[in-house]
């Protein structure tokens, strides 16, 4: 809970912005240019 | 002679007109000024002193001085307005029309009658595409195509039914200013340089989206009172419909037989969208490369060995290309040079024109909005040009193609304060001069703007039968 409640604190002030975004956009990737599905590119 | 109506200019907007009024009332009596003839161009003599060119030029090409005017040269692509073209937007500088779609909407069947198009401009969905379509908040659309010279052709006989005078330019409004009315028009026949003038009691300016505004800005001067600008909007807020290839695609199944004019399938964002991401209106085309020959091997290798985890059997290659509606940026616009004449004594046109970032956005949006839909419908995969996925980065001019629709430089509006028309098509300021042109469209969406400038046609065609 504790931990839950300090990740949403740490968004609120846009600490991770990044994550939240490619969080949203899991399904799509976007590699040398190309819009891929996620399981289209090999487990990294 | 003093005509009924004078018109100005051999285009789609005055030949539909025209052909309107005398299906109305046959004994009006008409003349019909127009620079070219049925066979000469005089665009290619004079053009070269007419315009300065830049890098970025929505112009020369894409006009002819001719009877039948820019549709003898036109790729005859047609479909009217969306519905939210109509549409105030405050957050992207978009004014809206003074009326909306179903005023347009009564001349839906008699243009595609004038153009001779089949399609019903129903937005359609295929069965199985519609839920990821509908996902992306993407319609698909119809683009219909008319016929090049089809209005010199339908109308070649117009001679038997109205005064036509040829390689004619009119450069001069005579102006009463007790009662603010046109009295006469001035014009020069370009071949022997001999002065006319002409009376009418209605004058219809339908030269195109440029002549126009040229016109009324070479006159703008010669009068006590403001007739055509007491908006300033004149020559402002030049648009254009920027086209651009946005990217490539693989694609894992025909998904273009469902078209079977063309390889091509058109697409657009619905209005929701629009509004949540703050762009404008645009249309997405992806254009199919079946011919084995034609065949992109390199994209096709490219995709294999970056993604070796996907094992779909590619079917062909293809383009895609992303048409904007254009922001009405007041710093887009045309002016006179007064100081630069032509061998007419009329100034030449100055532009100033940029895609600004609103443009940039919409296409950069739409172009990744098309190419998610591609993944999720499983049709293919989209490799997008590098600028459109990085911001920082200029667009490719190698990828830009302007069109040359002109737009938006005498705009309409029921305000004279904010306008050069009224929703009658009317001048403000004026008893009896109208214009027909893409130059009153408010905001242009993202449709070819012949079919529109038709069905304005009739409509102002429509509004005479109630007053003469």
């Amino acid at each position: 809970m504790l931990r839950r409640n300090f990740l949403k604190i740490m968004i609120s002030i846009g600490f991770f912005t990044n994550i939240i975004i490619f969080k949203k956009n899991t399904k799509y990737l976007k590699v040398n240019n190309w819009l891929v599905k996620k399981n289209d590119v090999n487990d990294i | 002679m003093i005509y009924d109506f004078l018109i100005i200019g051999a285009g789609a907007a005055g030949l539909t007109f025209i052909d309107k009024l005398i299906k109305t009332n046959p004994k009006i009596k008409i003349a019909l000024i127009e620079a070219g003839n049925h066979k000469t161009d005089n665009l290619k003599d004079y053009k070269e002193i007419a315009y300065q060119k830049k890098k970025i030029n929505p112009v020369d090409e894409r006009r002819a001085f001719l009877f039948g005017g820019t549709t003898n040269i036109w790729g005859g692509f047609c479909r009217p307005l969306d519905y939210e073209d109509f549409i105030s937007r405050p957050d992207i500088n978009k004014n809206g029309w003074p009326f909306k779609i179903d005023e347009l909407d009564k001349y839906l069947n008699e243009a595609k009658k004038i153009l001779e198009l089949k399609a019903n401009f129903d937005n359609k969905f295929n069965p199985v595409e519609k839920k990821t379509l509908n996902d992306f908040d993407l319609q698909e659309i119809d683009f219909d195509y008319s016929n090049r010279k089809i209005f010199s052709k339908k109308y070649k006989n117009f001679e038997n039914k109205i005064d036509i005078f040829f390689n004619t330019i009119a450069y001069k409004f005579n102006i009463d200013e007790n009662n603010n009315a046109i009295k006469t028009i001035e014009t020069i026949d370009i071949k022997s340089n001999k002065k006319k003038i002409f009376y009418s009691k209605h004058f219809i300016l339908t030269l195109g989206g440029l002549e126009t505004t040229r016109f009324l800005l070479n006159n703008e001067k010669k009068y006590k009172k403001n007739y055509f600008n007491q908006s300033n909007t004149l020559g402002i807020g030049f648009n254009d419909h920027p086209h651009f290839y946005v990217g490539k695609f693989v694609s894992f199944k025909d998904f273009h037989k469902t078209n079977k004019i063309k390889d091509v399938r058109y697409f657009k964002n619905n209005y929701k969208f629009q509004i949540e991401n703050k762009i404008l209106n645009s249309s997405t085309r992806l254009i199919a490369i079946k011919n084995p020959l034609d065949t992109d091997y390199e994209l096709i290798k490219d995709f294999k060995n970056l993604f070796p985890k996907v094992k779909n059997k590619i079917n062909y290659t293809g383009r895609i290309m992303v048409v904007s509606e254009q922001f009405s940026d007041p710093k887009n616009k045309i002016s006179l040079n007064f100081n630069n004449k032509d061998k007419f004594g009329i100034p030449k046109m100055k532009f100033e024109y940029e895609i600004n970032t609103f443009d940039l956005n919409t296409i950069r949006k739409t172009s990744i909005n098309i190419s998610k839909w591609l993944a999720e419908s499983e049709n293919g995969r989209a490799k997008l040009s590098e600028w459109i996925l990085n911001e920082n980065l200029e667009p490719n001019i190698s990828d830009y193609i302007w069109y040359g629709h002109h737009m938006g430089t005498t705009r309409m509006s029921e305000n004279p304060n904010k306008g050069v028309v009224d929703q009658n098509l009317k001048i403000h300021g004026l008893n009896n001069g109208y214009i027909i042109s893409s130059s009153v469209f408010p905001s242009g969406g993202a449709s070819n703007p012949t079919f529109t400038i038709v069905q304005l046609s009739l409509r102002l065609a429509d509004y005479f039968k109630n007053i003469i």
